[in-house]
């Protein structure tokens, strides 16, 4: 700067009032500039806790479902009123009741003179068989077919779930009936849990007419894979057979019906979803065993449909799942201790420089007496799903997060420029600020190395030894993962400096475990505990970085394994 | 705290030195911004690139002058710096034209003095006012400026003589000056107030 002897009074006086003035920064100023000089932790604790409280959410309410389904029951059906309701008050009190044989293909007797009520209720022998849970929806389309010269009204009105009817031909004589099937009780598809409900309702005499009303109760609970088929009565038919077969009055054949235009009938389900064409229902008798009441039917009576009329209880029917008792959920939680292999060349150009300056008597010259360091504390936490394959073999697969650290003792020292690239034509030139010195600094430090993974592992466990109760295990899992935030100091390559580049570090790694473990099962909780070993695949550092380390971990693994029944 | 101990834990990279070393500098060096950039905000995002700066090249400081000094020279250039890399100086430094700027006629907030002076410097185009700020209260050389801002040194002489007479007449005519038939004594008027 040259001399301002000749600067005149104006220019005095700016500097003097320029110099005088002052302004007060924000404090996120500050906040902003501490966090460029030290960058803040970035704690996904936070972040993980909620990840495995959902996970953990997650399993239960998996579990729940399952257990939930072995309770199925037919549920009670929503109140839906009939929308039939000309019909509704026009059917008389007196209803005739239906019984239907349990002979397959056989053409039920309809006989008007007998009222008979059935409440065919239908159990199903064996204990493994379907449960049911349905809700009953009514729907009603009604016909109205004109009878000449009849004066019988009949209201027949079956159907099966989401389909359309298929009407039988129902021929009806003179006399009156009523006949209301509430349940088709011995319509059972074979292989499906869908229960199928006819329903025919009563009708009032009409002269000269006959009122159909066809309702198409349709239960819409359906339970899905269901392996196990329904153990049926003997009686059975075809859907064909079904199709065609009819419910005759005095054993007339429809197209042998006088009134041959009456078009009546119990429309069974065709195409529906749920029972497949080949699908084998029962058609049970009249003499229905006693203990037949999980699938009830039973004959209402009535001016119309009422929802608590159709009411429908089918008891609990055991649900065999096929994974029951094989799949399982676990949770986990291993205290570590963290070690590095560290390996790599030496930036030996650097070194020599390092080597003549003053402070090169204490200066390292090879990376393993370089680096003086001591393992810390860190911690594992997951969650898994584990799914048994064999008598012994068990698969299994979740989410792991990691926290793994360890100490380099070093020291402090004022801002050096410290090389990270390897030595060499062709490598990048890589360097750092570092405030820290691997020798001969101003004082002692502790320099953290931190680093929080998240990974998927997936592997295998086998008993090797044990019973029920108590068991010997051993597991191997590999485990891609990815690298959340790393606090890591890395040395320099002429081994003097330490410094912070995290963009030298690798986002995604591979981790490989392997574990023995003993069980312990208590209840319906198998507790583990054993010691594990996690062993970090590839370096922690990307290949612009000449020295790479291999992190590794001893800990002692407890879990919990509840297994979904 | 010293300003020895200060530099001692800012070369240890302590927060508590760090953060005793910007209280005690940042106004002063805000203000200098202040007069170099076009807004508050960008004076406070040059101040804290120059503080970043100065943190990491702390070890430079060779404790042969004044650490007040050697922070202001970096402020500074960080502020010429930002200047030239947001195109604001190169688009506005045009000093050969800047003649030809009129001078935007502004109310002055009158609080104190000091600020009233720093916001009639404020009014002066960015190449005049750059100019000014540099020589007139950085204390540098018209050589100096011409290397800082890669112009001629006489261009720098000419704007520094333009920007000095039209920042007069700001003064002036905004009363924080008077001007008396005998130039030198245009001050008095000033004490006055």
């Amino acid at each position: 700067m040259e001399s301002k002897d000749h600067r005149d009074d104006l220019e005095i006086f700016l500097k003097e009032k320029s110099d005088s003035y002052k302004m007060y920064p924000s404090e996120k100023i500050w906040a902003n500039l501490n966090n460029q000089l030290h960058p803040r932790k970035k704690w996904p604790y936070l972040v993980m806790a909620v990840i495995f409280l959902g996970l953990g959410f997650g399993g239960k309410v998996y579990d729940t479902r399952y257990n939930s389904i072995s309770d199925l029951k037919l549920a009670e059906p929503q109140s839906q009123p009939s929308n039939n309701a000309s019909v509704k008050d026009a059917l008389p009190a007196p209803l005739e009741t239906l019984s239907m044989a349990d002979e397959p293909g056989k053409v039920i007797p309809f006989d008007t003179k007998i009222i008979r009520e059935i409440n065919a209720e239908k159990r199903i022998p064996d204990p493994k068989t379907v449960s049911l849970t349905s809700n009953l929806q009514i729907t009603s389309t009604q016909k109205q077919y004109s009878i000449p010269g009849s004066i019988a009204t009949s209201s027949v009105s079956p159907s099966i779930v989401n389909s359309a009817p298929e009407p039988s031909l129902i021929p009806i004589s003179n006399s009156t009936s009523t006949a209301r099937i509430m349940r088709g009780s011995s319509l059972i598809p074979a292989s499906n849990s869908t229960l199928t409900v006819n329903s025919a309702q009563g009708s009032s005499l009409l002269p000269s007419s006959v009122s159909f009303s066809t309702e198409k109760i349709e239960m819409t609970a359906i339970k899905n894979s269901i392996e196990q088929s329904l153990l049926l009565p003997e009686n059975t038919f075809s859907n064909h057979q079904r199709s065609n077969s009819s419910i005759s009055r005095a054993g007339k054949n429809v197209h042998d019906a006088t009134l041959n235009q009456v078009d009546a009938g119990i429309s069974l389900a065709k195409g529906s979803s749920d029972i497949s064409n080949n699908s084998a229902y029962s058609l049970p008798g009249n003499s229905l065993p006693a203990d037949n009441k999980d699938l009830s039917s039973s004959m209402e009576t009535g001016t119309g449909i009422n929802a608590n009329q159709t009411t429908a209880t089918t008891n609990a029917i055991r649900v065999k799942k096929p994974y029951a008792n094989r799949l399982g959920w676990q949770l986990y939680f291993s205290p570590t201790k963290s070690y590095r292999r560290l390996s790599g060349n030496v930036n030996k150009n650097a070194l020599y420089s390092i080597a003549n300056a003053a402070y090169s008597t204490n200066s390292p010259t090879d990376l393993k007496s370089a680096v003086s360091q001591t393992p810390a504390v860190g911690m594992e936490l997951g969650t898994a799903m584990i799914y048994k394959v064999g008598k012994r073999i068990r698969i299994k697969g979740g989410l792991q997060f990691n926290y793994s650290q360890y100490n380099i003792n070093a020291f402090d020292y004022s801002a050096e420029i410290a090389p990270l690239s390897a030595a060499g034509i062709g490598h990048t030139e890589i360097n750092a600020v570092s405030f820290h010195r691997n020798f001969n600094g101003f004082s002692k430090a502790l320099l953290k190395n931190e680093h929080f993974m998240i990974s998927v592992p997936l592997g295998a466990e086998m008993s090797v030894v044990g019973n029920k109760v108590v068991q010997f295990n051993v597991a191997a899992t590999i485990q891609p993962g990815f690298m959340l935030n790393n606090q890591a100091y890395l040395l320099s390559t002429n081994l003097t400096n330490y410094a912070k580049v995290p963009s030298l570090y690798r986002d995604f790694n591979i981790n490989s475990s392997l574990e023995a473990f003993l069980t312990v099962q208590l209840g319906s909780i198998k507790w583990s505990v054993g010691p594990q070993l996690r062993y970090q695949l590839l370096s922690t550092y990307k290949k612009s970085y000449p020295f790479s380390e291999h992190l590794l971990d001893y800990g002692i693994k407890l879990g919990m394994t509840k297994t979904i029944k | 705290m010293t300003e020895e101990v200060l530099i001692k834990g800012c070369l240890r990279n302590e927060s508590a030195s760090q953060q005793e070393l910007y209280h005690r500098y940042s106004p002063k060096m805000l203000s200098v911004c202040y007069r170099y950039a076009k807004s508050r905000e960008d004076a406070e995002d040059m101040l804290q690139e120059g503080f970043i700066k100065v943190f990491t090249q702390i070890h430079q400081f060779q404790n042969r002058g004044a650490l007040e000094g050697w922070i202001r020279r970096i402020i500074v250039h960080t502020c010429i710096n930002n200047l030239k890399k947001n195109k604001k100086f190169s688009e506005s430094v045009d000093i050969i034209h800047a003649a030809s700027v009129p001078v935007r006629d502004e109310n002055i907030p009158s609080i104190l003095q000091a600020k009233q002076v720093v916001e009639c410097i404020r009014l002066l185009p960015m190449g005049y006012r750059t100019v000014l700020n540099l020589y007139a209260i950085e204390g540098y050389s018209h050589k100096e400026i011409a290397d800082i801002l890669d112009i001629e040194e006489s261009t720098s002489r000419s704007q520094y003589t333009r920007a000095k007479a039209m920042l007069e007449d700001i003064l002036i005519k905004k009363n924080i000056i008077t001007k008396q038939p005998d130039r030198s004594n245009w001050l008095t008027a000033v004490s006055n107030r």
